[in-house]
């Protein structure tokens, strides 16, 4: 817990911008999301700011996981799924009539909660997102950025031909947040990308994201709480909701910043999360 | 009482029943036999092979691999358009049917709706059950004809330019049995296939449309790559199906002997020649020549086989687990060390 207080005085010392100072990135007004009659969150309204890290916790069944990839469009990957309410980026209606998913995640990347490299070498997976969007132009420097930024270029520089699946966990997600960077995207998301690592990788990984968060906008989901207040600026507790009509459903509890939600939160059910009573 | 505490050894005595006891040792030699039965037949049929043969091998030697001849009249044998014959009608089936199967397996598992998925995976495995010999009829009922009147005129005023498609049109021939052929193979291939695409994990597929690729993309990219391997063993597989094909092919083949570039034109196989001549065979020669046929027809099938499964297996394993274990090694010390 002491650690976890520093972490946030560190936050407090001016590293995040006030509040008028802050841009917002994605805006969601009324988003609900269903999956075929099944309602998963329910009237979500939140505002992402830019170059800031905002960590989505809850319980697990919250829909946390859903609300990150409606950013991204990947909810659209499973047929079912239906987005109601308004989500804008940069002030674009996403969801709009002539907005193109596969554009959106060209500029929205993604890295999951499994490391999932493709079975190539390590430079081809770096490559790949680039090949495929036509910038192919310095390719062996944009990889090599890309894997500098990831913090992996050292260990994987002499063997960029082998491939991926012979890295450690820990280095498969870094590479797989080198893919993502490669294609110089403006926002990460990354969903639960610690989850399956040890200790020792997890640290690697929110040392990077705090390295990113100079360049780039990113949102984490992640059930471990002691991670969502080393690593964000700002906290989203999502919370299971039951309709009258006996739906369970995730909503937004409260949001704030990481310190406020973690030390002083308005809400019992945040308070009641986070101090480890239930969830 | 005493065995509780007093003599530690006797805890662990076996007490269970003697039926009980006999389960481990009788499911080891149960299946032992059942592996051994399987050799055996194996090295049993290959030395029956090469036992019928012999008569045709002193005669002939391996020369019979390079003779055109088959002529029950003058006893006089080779193999030669045989194995042209083999070759050219399974490396078209096979061409032809290889795109086709990736095709239906990746509509299968990739673009087709959920509910028509089931549907008509189960209706393409059905294609496979379909008993060659009911793939011969319709071959000899429907499509010979529609090959003689409709595809070989076709085929022979666009591409007649080129020597494969001129000659004599025909019900039966090259073309029809590599068509019937092909249609047995693809449902072989495109299953195998279609398992293969399964088993690559969905995290690929969303890593890779994550990364703004599109389906198209992310298949050519990703999931063909992934399953590259096993397709190719698929593709082996039917080939091997295509090599071994009597019935159906000895339907609407011709049965003629002679090697010539024409698809339009009759041929014969070593499959279909010796399920077609061996009943009626006239002399210990001739049948000898025909299991000599078959000596050939094991050899090729067993080496695709040991091909296939090249194929499949990892070549480099032990070497990359052993990085994978000095990479850890090394991460964790690079790591503790800051």
């Amino acid at each position: 817990m002491e650690a976890i207080k520093t972490k946030i005085d560190l936050t407090r010392q001016g590293r995040l911008p006030a509040e008028g100072d802050r841009e917002a990135v994605f805006e969601a007004r009324g988003v609900s999301v269903f999956y075929g009659d099944q309602r998963a969150i329910d009237n979500v309204n939140i505002d992402i700011y830019r170059r800031l890290i905002t960590a989505i916790i809850g319980p697990s069944g919250c829909g946390k996981s859903t609300f990150i990839r409606t950013l991204n469009r990947m909810t659209d990957l499973v047929p079912s799924a239906r987005l109601t309410g308004e989500l804008r980026y940069r002030g674009i209606d996403l969801y709009g009539p002539r907005v193109d998913a596969v554009e959106v995640r060209r500029r929205i990347g993604m890295v999951f909660q499994k490391p999932n490299p493709f079975p190539k070498s390590i430079y081809d997976n770096v490559a790949y997102g680039l090949r495929i969007l036509g910038m192919k132009k310095d390719l062996g420097e944009r990889v090599e950025k890309a894997l500098r930024a990831a913090a992996l270029w050292d260990e994987v520089k002499d063997r960029l031909k082998d491939s991926a699946l012979g890295l450690s966990g820990g280095q498969q997600q870094r590479l797989c947040i080198a893919r993502a960077i490669a294609v110089e995207p403006e926002v990460i998301l990354l969903d639960e990308p610690a989850s399956a690592l040890d200790p020792i990788a997890t640290s690697a990984i929110e040392d990077l994201m705090h390295e990113l968060k100079r360049d780039y906008t990113l949102v984490i989901v992640t059930h471990n709480m002691q991670q969502a207040a080393r690593v964000a600026d700002m906290t989203a507790f999502f919370g299971l909701d039951v309709s009258p009509d006996g739906n369970r459903q995730g909503v937004l509890v409260e949001y704030d910043e990481t310190e406020k939600i973690f030390t002083n939160p308005s809400d019992k059910r945040t308070e009641g999360y986070v101090t480890g009573r239930f969830g | 009482m005493e065995t509780s505490h007093g003599d530690e050894s006797s805890a662990f005595e076996r007490t269970r029943s003697r039926l009980d006891r006999l389960g481990d040792p009788a499911l080891k030699a149960i299946t032992f036999v059942a592996a051994a039965l399987a050799v055996t037949a194996l090295v049993q049929i290959t030395y029956e092979l090469i036992k019928g043969s012999r008569l045709a091998f002193h005669r002939f030697g391996f020369g019979f691999l390079t003779s055109q001849t088959w002529d029950t009249i003058h006893n006089q044998f080779g193999a030669l358009s045989l194995i042209f014959g083999t070759a050219i009608t399974a490396i078209l089936a096979i061409v032809i049917a290889a795109p086709l199967a990736v095709a239906i397996a990746l509509f299968l598992t990739e673009l087709a709706p959920k509910p028509v998925r089931a549907l008509l995976g189960a209706l393409v495995e059905m294609l496979a059950a379909i008993p060659s010999v009911i793939l011969g009829l319709w071959g000899i009922l429907i499509l010979g004809p529609f090959v003689q009147n409709q595809l070989e005129p076709f085929l022979g005023s666009t591409l007649g330019f080129l020597p494969f498609f001129r000659g004599q049109t025909s019900p039966t021939g090259i073309l029809t049995a590599t068509l019937v052929l092909t249609i047995m193979v693809v449902p072989i291939v495109a299953s195998v296939t279609r398992e293969l695409f399964m088993t690559v994990p969905p995290e690929l597929r969303e890593g890779a449309l994550a990364l703004g690729a599109t389906r198209w993309e992310m298949v050519r990219g990703v999931l063909l790559p992934a399953a590259r391997p096993g397709i190719l063993a698929a593709v082996a597989l039917g080939f091997g199906r295509a090599v071994g094909e009597a019935m159906a092919v000895l339907m609407v083949i011709g049965s003629q002997i002679g090697i010539h570039l024409s698809l339009f034109g009759h041929s014969d196989t070593l499959a279909a020649r010796i399920a077609g001549q061996y009943n009626g065979a006239s002399t210990n020669l001739q049948t000898s020549s025909l299991v000599y046929l078959a000596t050939i027809l094991l050899v090729i099938s067993l080496a695709v086989n040991i091909g296939a499964q090249l194929l499949i297996r990892p070549i480099d394993r032990r070497p990359r687990r052993q990085r994978i274990a000095l990479d850890r090694a090394l991460e964790t010390q690079g790591m503790s060390a800051d």
